[in-house]
């Protein structure tokens, strides 16, 4: 029941000498010859182009986000799975409104057009929203520029922009 | 019971329909900025509450006298008002000798100032708010003497505290008005402190918060000497708020910034004896502990003094009158803190009747003068207002002690009650000490009045030569109050002729401790007839003349008058002794109040500016700052639980 | 079966909360563009009355602790804190109904996300499992997040969302790691079995050591929730960016969340059995930790009143003023008794009524002005009185003085502070109530002691709603200054069967 905590100090130190003890003896064995090419920072095997630390298009991280619900929705239907038949009915209903309630959340992104990659803000979209009539007392400080979001890569794309293609962060 | 909680109720229903009123009129006033309130209908409402609340308190009193045994009637809404785990918080009401008098002296005064403010406010846009704030001010009194418990006394307390402030800064367009205001409002808050405290270590320690229940556990000697001296301080830290003695008496003058039917109601005649009538009600705790109630008796007698020599060079009718209800509040201490409690209420009584009297007539002075207050230009208005002027002479021969009138009597037997009382701090000397105060004090009351009533009356007029006369309403409770200035005599004649009152209140009080011989009370008797006449002859040779023609002699007769002319010798004697003292004394006082009080003040305030300022600066919006308090933050708590024992 | 649809019963709140934030995304599908603000608000708020219907009859028919599923437990603890969080969240959806600074963007969404945080605090309320009181954490977490940069373009909803996020990931993670200690110690994530355990090892006097080490980092997280310090400082950022309504259910729902998991957390582990007494070390512990919670109180009512002090932004110093308050509520925790925590209920009660009718006030003010500069407000008293009356009795209920139940609050938590021997807390605290008087009062006096000349903005009149609203709040208010007999009692009640 209780830590015995030495137990956990020969665990940790051991972890750690393991890591260290092969960085050193790998380094006091291996050849070093380095070239340019070595050198650089690997990048989906081409040339670098600019820096790292920009900022990445959000639409990237709202695929992630779907991919990865879905993801751990499987991961949870495995247990599900294998207890499904010894509880029974009732278990098949829950399993059935897990899945129904993510897929109320995707319906309604999908409806709501979050899923195009590009999105349109007029009111073509049922629900879409309307940046123009937006009321000034709600922003304190006035409304960014629509631009400015576009700058950061986190607004509404135009569709000019949409047909020049996409920046280079493929 | 069913009639006692209606004694503050009816003023309180006042005080909602005046406000229903005012509302009514503010919004009238949305489309006709000059909308006016009904004043009658207002007037009409807000005295009948008042003096409703009279009569009830009056037929309660008597059925008071009628029963037998104890002499009390009691009413409780719930015994377990508030559940503490410890001891319950009751609220009710006790109605018994001391709360019935208050009861009586608060509607009764309270209804005839009432009646005059319809006359006095006239006119007036805030004319529904006034009577609102009055009504509730009345109701809340009438809480405050009515609790039977300490917390439903502090609903009272800060009631009348709240009235206070709003009617102080009542004309609030002015700055100084407002400040007024605030300073009495914040001053009282020091007091409320000390009251507060006061209640939680009597519960703490007697397990009760009703007064029979501390003072009974105070009687029984369940309490150490330590306990019911630090209990006794504390209450008296409230009392010296609420009645303004040293060092908390600085708002009461500034006070005098409100209407003046709110001078006589609250500043003379009753909010500001509530401090006295807390003291009278735990008197068992002052007469268990000679320390508390020395320092009750001390803060009296040098409050007495120290005002009244105030009181001498005021030019301000008002504040002539402040500084002396100030001394005469140290007067009703000094009494209460050596035991004579009947003494202490008694002058309470004929205070509340003499002190609104002259304030009421001071008031129809300022009103008749177009709200001139400065006694230096009004002179010679016994001729244009001969009603204010016999009442207000009635008035001050009772505050000076003219032998027959009724502060004579009741000034008297404080002085008496000192010599006759128990020793202060246990030494009996000291009580010789406190006499020759008091006594100079009276000589100073005498004066002072006196000077005023010379300065405001008589000689010529300086200034408004056509003083418009008063109505009815005015004048009418200035009679009423002359003939009680003069009928409560009857409450306490001396050698026993009438101990009414003290023998009225001793269910509550007990029996007067310690007895004079009665060669000694013709003696102290004469002493105070003579003083009272003795300060009555200086005025009268200084100013009786009347300011200017004063001065006309003087430079016609130089050298006779420079040498002989009382006036000339009073005021090189002022020069040489009061003023400079007083000045020396104000110049200290002025250093104790910039450095020690100021500094505390400003220190506190400043304290919590850089603590604002530096706890603001914390927070400078940076994630990364956030995230280091965070993190110290945590580190400190686990290494706290860790490391200490 | 049979066992599984009675235990299912038992959680109809939660199911029916849960259908209707689901109900609230269709509606928004499927309705008339234009319309979804009143809407989706009504069908929230026909969900918000149907869950607190059920949480009614379960307190109706409560035993003394129903446990469900072995993780979460129906008593009348959980019911008062349940019914807080769907007060809080009915008022949350009408202000948010009557308001326009959360108008762009998707009803659907913000009332479903508001309906998700709700639930999380019913978890935190009602679960004894520390997984599932991790599981309600992020929920309301995760759910404040996005409804703090809700007012998408602005930048500082945005930077208040950002801040949050970042904070309350560190808490959590703080928090979590406390918890994995408890788990390791005792091998349960059940704070019944935790309890029993914990008790037996102080009993054995193995050293306090890693208990402690534990227990301090789930109060850092802890009070991270409640905004208590050093842990605050995120708390006035977020208010003052986030929508005025999503204040308020931060400031209230989100906070008496907080207090109620902590209250269970500290019942279950930290204090000895009332009837059995506890081992001489953990009682010493009990007290340790009481102290230094007292610590942390003070600091916390200090830190929040001077903080306060110099604010000109309403909101900025409403959320400075529920710091303090928070710091008051520590107060009845840290006596780590029965009678302190029953005050700590009150007073949550009570906080309810006044902060969400100050944030009311506020918002009916920034929605008819878009100001909510503290200087304006002169002349407001004049111009619609109704509004004005109502925020001077909010104000004097948070600064604690008679007749409302603020004063009474405060009332119990000094008493239980004075009796535990924190006699310096409540000096403390005296001292505190006396600083706020000056920063409330400055409200007032702009709103009253000047004239309606000098008012800033044209008369706008509450519209009856809104105003209804208020007067609902401030009747509240001052009622339970008075007659709180009722809810003293259940206070009390709740708190003796709290496990």
């Amino acid at each position: 029941m209780y830590f015995d905590y030495f137990n956990v100090f020969v665990f940790l130190t051991t972890g750690l000498l393991f890591v260290f003890a092969n960085m050193i003896v790998g380094g006091l064995v291996r050849p070093q010859k380095p070239t340019p090419e070595k050198l650089s920072p690997y990048e989906c095997g081409e040339d670098v182009i600019g820096d790292s630390w920009i900022r990445f298009d959000i639409r990237f991280y709202t695929t992630a986000l779907i991919y990865l619900i879905f993801a751990v929705e499987i991961a949870f239907l495995f247990p599900w799975a294998l207890v499904v038949r010894e509880i029974g009915m009732l278990a098949l209903v829950e399993g059935f409104t897990f899945v129904a309630i993510l897929l109320l959340g995707l319906v309604y992104v999908w409806v709501k057009g979050d899923l195009d990659w590009v999105k349109t803000y007029n009111a073509s979209v049922k629900g879409g929203t309307e940046v123009e009539d937006r009321p000034a007392a709600d922003i304190h400080g006035g409304p960014l520029p629509v631009e400015l979001l576009q700058a950061a890569g986190v607004g509404p794309t135009i569709t000019e922009q949409q047909t020049k293609g996409e920046k280079g962060h493929s | 019971m069913p009639f006692l909680p209606l004694i503050p109720l009816l003023p309180l229903a006042g005080a909602l329909a005046c406000g229903l009123l005012h509302l009514q009129v503010l919004r009238a006033r949305r489309h006709h900025a000059d909308a006016r309130p009904a004043e009658g209908l207002i007037g009409t409402i807000a005295t009948l509450a008042v003096a409703a609340a009279f009569a009830l308190s009056l037929e309660r009193f008597f059925a008071l006298a009628g029963s037998s045994g104890e002499r009390v009637l009691t009413w409780r809404a719930t015994d377990v008002w508030i559940p503490t785990g410890g001891p319950a918080i009751p609220f009710g009401f006790r109605f018994d000798a001391l709360s019935s008098v208050m009861c009586l002296v608060i509607t009764g005064v309270g209804a005839l100032i009432h009646l005059y403010s319809i006359g006095y406010m006239k006119g007036d846009r805030g004319f529904a708010r006034f009577f609102t704030y009055l009504n509730l001010f009345v109701a809340a009194m009438l809480v405050l003497v009515l609790a039977d418990s300490m917390p439903v006394l502090f609903i009272g307390w800060e009631g009348v505290g709240l009235c206070s402030y709003l009617l102080i800064g009542f004309w609030y367009e002015e700055m100084k008005n407002a400040e007024a205001g605030q300073k009495a409002f914040v001053v009282n808050r020091v007091g409320d402190f000390g009251f507060l405290l006061a209640m939680f270590a009597a519960a703490y320690w007697t397990g009760s918060f009703e007064f029979t229940g501390v003072n009974s556990a105070v009687e029984g000697g369940k309490l150490a000497t330590w306990q019911t001296t630090v209990l006794g301080l504390l209450l008296f830290v409230g009392a010296c708020g609420k009645s303004a003695q040293i060092p908390l008496y600085v708002w009461l003058p500034d006070a005098m910034a409100g209407p003046t039917p709110v001078s006589a109601l609250i500043h003379a005649a009753t909010m500001v004896t509530a401090g006295v009538y807390l003291v009278i009600r735990t008197h068992p705790i002052f007469d268990v502990s000679p320390i508390a109630s020395g320092v009750v008796a001390c803060t009296g007698a040098a409050t007495a003094i120290f005002a009244g020599s105030m009181g001498l060079v005021a030019r301000d009718i008002k504040k002539v009158l402040a500084y002396s209800t100030v001394s005469q509040l140290g007067f009703l201490f000094l009494g209460a803190g050596v035991g004579a409690y009947g003494a202490s209420f008694y002058h309470l009584v004929t205070h509340a009747f003499f002190k609104a009297l002259l304030f009421l007539g001071a008031g129809s002075v300022i009103l008749a003068l177009h709200h001139e207050q400065d006694l230096f230009k009004m002179g010679g208005l016994r001729r244009a207002l001969p009603g204010s002027y016999r009442t207000m002479w009635i008035g001050a021969a009772a505050l000076a002690g003219l032998p027959l009138f009724s502060g004579f009597f009741s000034k008297d037997e404080i002085l008496a009650g000192v010599l006759g009382g128990r020793p202060v701090f246990g030494i009996p000397g000291l009580n010789w000490v406190l006499y020759a105060v008091a006594a100079a004090t009276a000589l100073m009351t005498s004066f002072y009045t006196f000077r005023l009533i010379y300065l405001a009356f008589e000689g010529e007029p300086r200034g408004h030569e056509h003083p418009h006369p008063n109505p009815t309403v005015i004048t009418l409770p200035l009679v009423v109050l002359a003939v009680a200035s003069v009928a409560a005599a009857v409450l306490g004649l001396p050698f026993g002729i009438s101990h009414a009152l003290q023998h009225w209140l001793e269910p509550v009080i007990g029996e007067p401790q310690g007895h004079l011989s009665h060669s000694a009370e013709i003696l102290l008797l004469v002493g105070s007839g003579v003083i009272a006449l003795l300060g009555f002859a200086i005025a009268r040779a200084t100013y009786g003349g009347g300011l200017a023609k004063a001065e006309a002699r003087a430079a016609a007769r130089p050298a006779l008058y420079n040498a002989l002319s009382a006036r000339w010798w009073i005021d090189e004697l002022y020069d040489a002794t009061v003023v400079r003292a007083v000045r020396l004394t104000s110049f200290i006082a002025g250093l104790i109040d910039a450095f020690v009080i100021d500094g505390l003040v400003n220190g506190a305030a400043s304290l919590a500016k850089r603590g604002a300022a530096s706890a603001r600066r914390m927070a400078d919006g940076s994630t990364q700052t956030y995230a280091l308090w965070f993190g110290a933050g945590m580190v400190v708590v686990v290494a706290s639980l860790v490391l200490l024992r | 079966m049979n066992l599984l649809r009675e235990e299912l019963s038992w959680i109809t709140p939660e199911l029916c909360l849960t259908l209707f934030a689901c109900v609230a995304l269709l509606v928004d599908l499927f309705v008339q563009k234009g319309r979804e603000s009143v809407m989706v608000g009504f069908f929230s708020l026909m969900g918000l009355l149907a869950t607190a219907f059920f949480l009614y009859r379960q307190y109706g028919v409560t035993p003394p602790a129903q446990p469900v599923f072995g993780c979460m437990v129906v008593d009348p603890f959980s019911t008062l804190f349940k019914l807080f969080a769907v007060g809080a969240l009915a008022f949350v959806v009408l202000f948010t109904m009557l308001s326009r600074q959360t108008r762009p963007d998707g009803y659907g969404e913000f009332y479903f996300i508001l309906l998700c945080a709700g639930l999380g605090a019913f978890f935190l309320a009602s679960t004894y499992n520390l997984l599932l009181m991790y599981l309600g954490l992020e929920l309301l977490s995760i759910a404040s997040y996005i409804l703090a940069g809700y007012a998408k373009g602005n930048r500082r909803s945005g930077e208040a969302a950002m801040k949050y996020v970042i904070f309350g990931a560190v808490a959590s993670g703080v928090m979590l790691y406390g918890f994995t200690l408890l788990y390791g110690m005792t091998g349960s994530i059940d704070l019944t079995v935790i309890g029993p355990k914990l008790r037996d090892q102080f009993a054995l006097d193995h050293g306090t050591i890693p208990i402690s080490v534990a227990t301090g980092l789930c109060l850092a997280g802890f009070a991270y929730k409640i905004s208590a310090a050093p842990f605050h400082f995120w708390t006035p950022d977020v208010y003052e960016g986030a929508p005025t309504p999503v204040t308020t259910f931060l400031a209230v729902a989100s906070k008496g969340a907080g207090f109620a998991a902590l209250l269970r957390f500290l019942q279950a582990g930290f204090i000895p059995d009332r009837t059995l007494g506890g081992p001489e070390a953990m009682m010493g512990y009990s007290d340790k930790l009481g102290t230094l919670v007292a610590v942390l109180a003070a600091l916390t009512m200090t830190l929040g009143n001077l903080a306060a002090l110099g604010q000109t932004n309403l909101k900025r110093m409403l959320a400075y003023s529920s710091i303090a308050h928070a710091g008051y509520v520590l107060m009845g925790v840290a006596t780590m008794n029965r009678e302190g925590f029953s005050s700590v209920l009150f007073y949550l009660v009570v906080y309810y009524f006044m902060n969400l009718g100050a944030f009311g006030v506020v918002m009916y003010y920034a929605n008819t002005t878009g100001d909510e500069q503290i200087d304006d407000l002169k002349g407001l008293g004049w111009r619609s009185p109704l509004v004005a009356i109502t925020m001077v009795a909010f104000l004097v209920a948070l600064v604690g003085l008679p007749p409302t139940a603020g004063f009474i609050g405060k009332w119990f938590l000094f008493t239980a502070a004075v009796k535990k021997g924190f006699l310096w807390l409540a000096v403390v605290a005296g001292i505190n109530s006396a600083i706020s008087l000056f920063y409330y009062f400055r409200v007032a006096r702009a709103m009253w002691l000047r004239p309606e000349e000098e008012a800033k903005y044209a008369t706008v009149h509450a519209s009856p709603a809104f105003a209804a609203l208020l007067l609902v709040l401030a009747v509240g208010t001052v009622w339970f200054g008075v007659g709180f007999d009722s809810l003293l009692r259940y206070c009390d009640y709740s708190q003796n069967l709290l496990r």
